[in-house]
């Protein structure tokens, strides 16, 4: 066919991809509904479908079967749960106006701008080699279709620039994309008309692909069964149809792996999946729109990498080119020129939407934070717009000269797919951060850093650096001896590790080292607040949609006018007065009556220009006009105080409650101890009673006799009489223990003093007129013992006298024994006389125990002796109590403590 | 968008497993022999048959909810 030809339909064909485009976007929200529709997304999504599919594919069956399906089935499988996971990235970034996968990892730690910078940087190197391997499609099909003679063809490397059709169709395809994407500013990055024109070319693809299928299948053979049972007789072809023994297992899964990642987060797919997703329900069709897709895109590329092989393996063709050659060895140049317009169709949109992207990550999070602090207050400067479309513009034409370069170097002497897995383990390398952003709070920047760098590094040592190696930049030797001699370092056996491919190898290494580093550092490491706040969003977005607070606690001011000034500079003066008029009508105030902005309309602001700027450019504007840093040290320390007092008030009520809990116990004990004195009053009232009267009946009695018998005897009236002294004798001498007995309960004995509890006994004995009873058995030297002397002396008074009155005149005996045992004195007082029983043992001590014994007569005790001498014990810290001896009837012992 | 039922999001992951399961070794192992089923090679035939139903099952989930998956109305100013 002729160049001429050719070159006028190609730019004919490109006009209308961009005819379009114009249309759609000159009419947007008028008429074309339908751009709006799932069909338009799922089918802007197949720009996953790029040269690599229209002729990498067939290549790669050609020599490896089956293996090219994994990056196909990658997303496929990955597809039903998108509308979990794919739908969340798009609704934070809707919430966050992100605009490219770089600005999703700086937004989601900390708006960060270093993080950014690195993002974008692994975006770029990573995709320029499949920006390159588009250049080197299109350029070997315009090759194929204006030589003499195709199957001899091939593309020579040392063609100088200017000779050379790849270096045209770069410069053309900047052209085109700089047409497509950096038309305007779009404060959302919506292209709806790039969008419109990547659906169409996927029709387009699809179809000449499906049309080249169908001719090879059924005009050159006669249908599939023709086809295979060819090729199953021949050994070498039945080979590709199965799955080769070296692609098994690892290789196959980490292809599934990476290409589930790349399906989301390749910087052009990120752009059509979540950055121009106007409605997140198109997710729901495009889950299984997408994958028939790919399934109809794919039917035809085994049977056609069978056929190239039957007909043309002989002819020494490159299989990457089967799609192109089989109708041109067929005759059919017409078909042939279609299917280069589908490659090159598959190749325009992969490298427009590539460029645009990435130029947008550049503008917004690399060149943008860079020189925004040092022009922010240069007023000469032009409007941001023009300048932001510029920094786009020459973007688009760098990162193209650069994949051209790369094709030139190192591209021609490698397979299309061998290049395009380059870069899909390089967004790969973006999963931990991203996915890990969205679903674990913990995740921080020092970590997503951290794994980025290190998943980065590996990715370039294993991957591209051997490239270049073997393209000649560096000595050869290092891929069998490693860098710098040091084995462990060769990057094709990286820490001695010889894996059945490349590929796998790299990705084993970078991804499990990016995902150990990210995860290991953020867990070791703070997280600053705004940090906090953005991985509140990002990880709970569903929390933050339903209007909830989006300024959360960072509270800032700036003046109007600062606002006013940035919203023209950034956004340009026309766009600025519509956003803010807009922002007085919705919020019903007048801005120019105002002076200080509020929180709200500096977010109003920061969202605008984080849409056409990025997260991490619009956080630097904003930061230069407000006055306070992200929350004011005053407000800090009045939350910091209103808790302090909160917890303090707390603390206070928990303490009263406390309080009041014992003081309730307390009262409880107080009152059942009233209620039992109260009852003990009585009892006591009524044995006292009971017990006067006694004696006094007998007085009355007696004294009743005496005064009706004037003629009794002398004798007799005399006894009656000592009757009548004796029983006043006792009644008064209950009274006098009654009112001991209420003294001592009244009162806590005092006027303690030191005292020889030897000497007080031996002064107590003096006093009883039967000594010839007693036996004392004391050391010489005296017992100290602090107390009450008083009220000791009545203790032992009471223990003698009960001696002696249950003794036998004659024959009794009382011991009295005094000595210390440890720090306690011990005084014993025992005597042969009448036995106490055991069982009585615990009531000799109550009050108004009488011991009855029909031999003694009538009790003469009033029973509160031994309760009060008790008691007065117990005040001294003492004991008293019954013992039994056998040699003794009765025994009484008191401890005492010693005085210090 | 209306949130899609926690049953129906169940439903999905499984299906993504189920799929993850059939195309990865050692399953794929069962389909990798060098014969032709309809005169088509086995490893293909029964890989795009999973491959459809995969879409059929993803589609029969999803379509349910399908009714409010009208754009809302675009309120910004551009």
């Amino acid at each position: 066919m002729s160049k001429i030809g050719i070159i006028a339909a190609t730019l004919g064909y490109l006009g209308l991809l961009f005819g379009i485009a114009f249309a759609v976007d000159w009419n947007k929200n008028r008429r074309f509904k339908w751009l709006n529709s799932p069909v338009i997304y799922s089918l802007s999504l197949a720009v996953y479908c790029t040269a690599w599919t229209f002729f990498g594919s067939v290549g790669r069956a050609a020599d490896a079967g089956a293996a090219f399906l994994p990056i196909y089935l990658g997303p496929v499988v990955l597809a039903p749960v998108w509308i979990i996971v794919l739908q969340k990235i798009v609704s934070i970034s809707k919430h966050q106006r992100i605009t490219s996968v770089a600005d999703f990892i700086s937004s989601r730690y900390g708006k960060s701008t270093f993080l950014g910078i690195v993002a974008v940087i692994v975006a770029v190197f990573g995709i320029i080699p499949y920006i390159s391997i588009q250049l080197k499609a299109i350029a070997t099909s315009l090759d194929l279709l204006t030589t003499a003679n195709p199957f001899q063809s091939k593309h020579d490397p040392t063609l100088p620039f200017y000779a050379d059709s790849a270096f045209y169709v770069a410069i053309l395809l900047a052209a085109f994309s700089i047409l497509f994407g950096t038309r305007h500013l779009d404060p959302n990055e919506r292209h709806a008309g790039m969008v419109a024109a990547i659906a169409y070319e996927s029709i387009l693809k699809l179809l000449i692909f499906l049309a080249v299928g169908l001719f090879i299948v059924y005009e050159l053979f006669d249908g599939f069964g023709d086809l295979f049972g060819q090729a199953i007789q021949l050994p070498a072809q039945a080979s590709i149809l199965t799955i080769s023994d070296n692609i098994q297992g690892g290789q196959w899964f980490w292809l599934m792996l990476v290409s589930m990642f790349a399906f989301i987060l390749l910087p052009r797919q990120f752009h059509v999946a979540v950055v121009e997703n106007d409605n997140p329900a198109n997710l729901k069709t495009a889950s299984w729109l997408l994958p028939l897709y790919l399934l109809l895109i794919n039917i035809f590329v085994i049977p056609i990498a069978v056929a190239g092989n039957l007909l043309l393996g002989s002819e020494g063709v490159s299989p990457d080119t089967y799609v192109l050659t089989l109708p041109l060895w067929a005759g059919k140049e017409g078909l042939a020129f279609l299917s280069a317009l589908g490659g090159f169709s598959a190749a325009t949109g992969m490298v427009i939407v590539a460029t645009v992207s990435l130029s947008i990550m550049i503008s917004n999070n690399f060149i943008l934070p860079l020189v925004i602090r040092y022009e922010l207050i240069d007023p000469s400067r032009a409007e941001m717009p023009e300048r932001l479309l510029g920094i786009r513009r020459v973007s688009i034409v760098v990162v193209l000269l650069l994949s051209y370069s790369y094709f030139k170097s190192v591209g021609e002497g490698y397979s299309l797919v061998s290049i395009g897995l380059i870069s899909f383990l390089a967004v790969a390398q973006f999963a931990p951060a991203v996915f890990g952003g969205i679903y674990w709070k913990r995740g921080n920047k020092s970590g997503a850093m951290a794994g980025l760098l290190v998943g980065f590094a590996v990715w370039c040592f294993t991957l591209p650096f051997p490239t270049l190696i073997e393209a000649g930049w560096f000595n050869k030797t290092i891929l069998t001896d490693g860098l710098f001699g040091c084995g462990l370092l060769n990057p094709w056996a990286l820490f001695g590790l010889e894996y059945s491919d490349h590929f796998s190898h790299a990705a084993f290494w970078s991804l499990s080292l990016n995902t150990f580093s990210y995860v290991l550092v953020s867990l070791y490491t703070t997280t600053d607040a705004i940090g906090l706040q953005q991985a509140d969003v990002f990880v709970n977005i569903d929390k933050y949609q339903g209007g909830y607070d989006q300024t959360g606690i960072i509270k800032r001011q700036a003046s109007i006018a600062d606002i006013q000034k940035v919203m023209n500079r950034f956004l340009g003066a026309k766009q600025a007065r519509k956003l803010l008029r807009l922002y007085e009508r919705e919020h019903q105030i007048n801005l120019s009556q105002q002076i200080e902005a509020d929180a709200e309309l500096i977010h109003f602001t920061e969202t605008k220009l984080t849409g056409a700027l990025g997260a991490a450019s619009s956080k630097i504007i904003i930061a230069s006009i407000t006055k306070i840093d992200p929350i004011s040290m005053e407000e800090m320390l009045q939350v910091l105080e209103q808790t302090r007092e909160i917890i303090q008030y707390s603390k206070a009520l928990e303490r009263k409650s406390s309080e009041l809990e014992t003081l309730t116990v307390e009262l409880r004990h107080a009152n059942v101890r009233l209620q039992e004195l109260d009852r003990l009053k009585a009892e006591f009232v009524s044995t006292v009673t009971h017990e006067l009267r006694t004696p006094i009946t007998s007085i009355k009695a007696f004294a009743k006799i005496i005064a009706d018998n004037p003629q009794l005897d002398s004798q007799q009236k005399e006894e009656f009489l000592d009757i009548v002294v004796s029983e006043s004798e006792r009644v008064s001498r209950l009274i006098n223990q009654v009112l001991d007995l209420e003294k001592i309960q009244a009162s806590e004995p005092t006027n303690f003093v030191k005292i020889d509890l030897v000497q007080l006994v031996k002064e107590v004995t003096r006093t009883f007129k039967d000594q010839y009873l007693l036996s004392l058995s004391m050391p010489a030297e005296p017992i100290l013992i602090s107390c009450n002397k008083d009220r000791m002396t009545q203790v032992v008074v009471n223990l003698l006298a009960n001696a002696f009155k249950f003794c036998d005149p004659e024959q009794g005996k009382i011991e009295i024994v005094i000595d210390t045992e440890g720090s306690h004195a011990r005084l014993r007082v025992s005597n042969n006389g009448r036995a106490i029983h055991k069982d009585q043992e615990t009531i000799v001590f109550d009050r108004f125990t009488q011991l009855q014994d029909p031999t003694l007569g009538k009790p003469t005790g009033s029973g509160l002796g031994l309760y009060i001498s008790k008691h007065i014990v117990e005040r001294h810290k003492g004991q008293i109590q019954l013992i039994f001896l056998p040699e003794w009837a009765t025994s009484f012992l008191i401890t005492l403590p010693l005085a210090d | 968008m209306k949130p899609i039922p926690q049953d129906t999001v169940s439903r999905l992951f499984v299906l993504s497993c189920i799929g993850f399961f059939c195309f990865n070794f050692p399953f794929l192992a069962v389909l990798n022999k060098p014969i032709l089923l309809l005169g088509v090679p086995l490893l293909y035939l029964a890989l795009f048959l999973i491959w459809g139903l995969l879409i059929f099952f993803t589609w029969r989930l999803l379509s349910k909810h399908q009714e409010d998956s009208r754009p809302p109305q675009d309120s910004s100013p551009y």
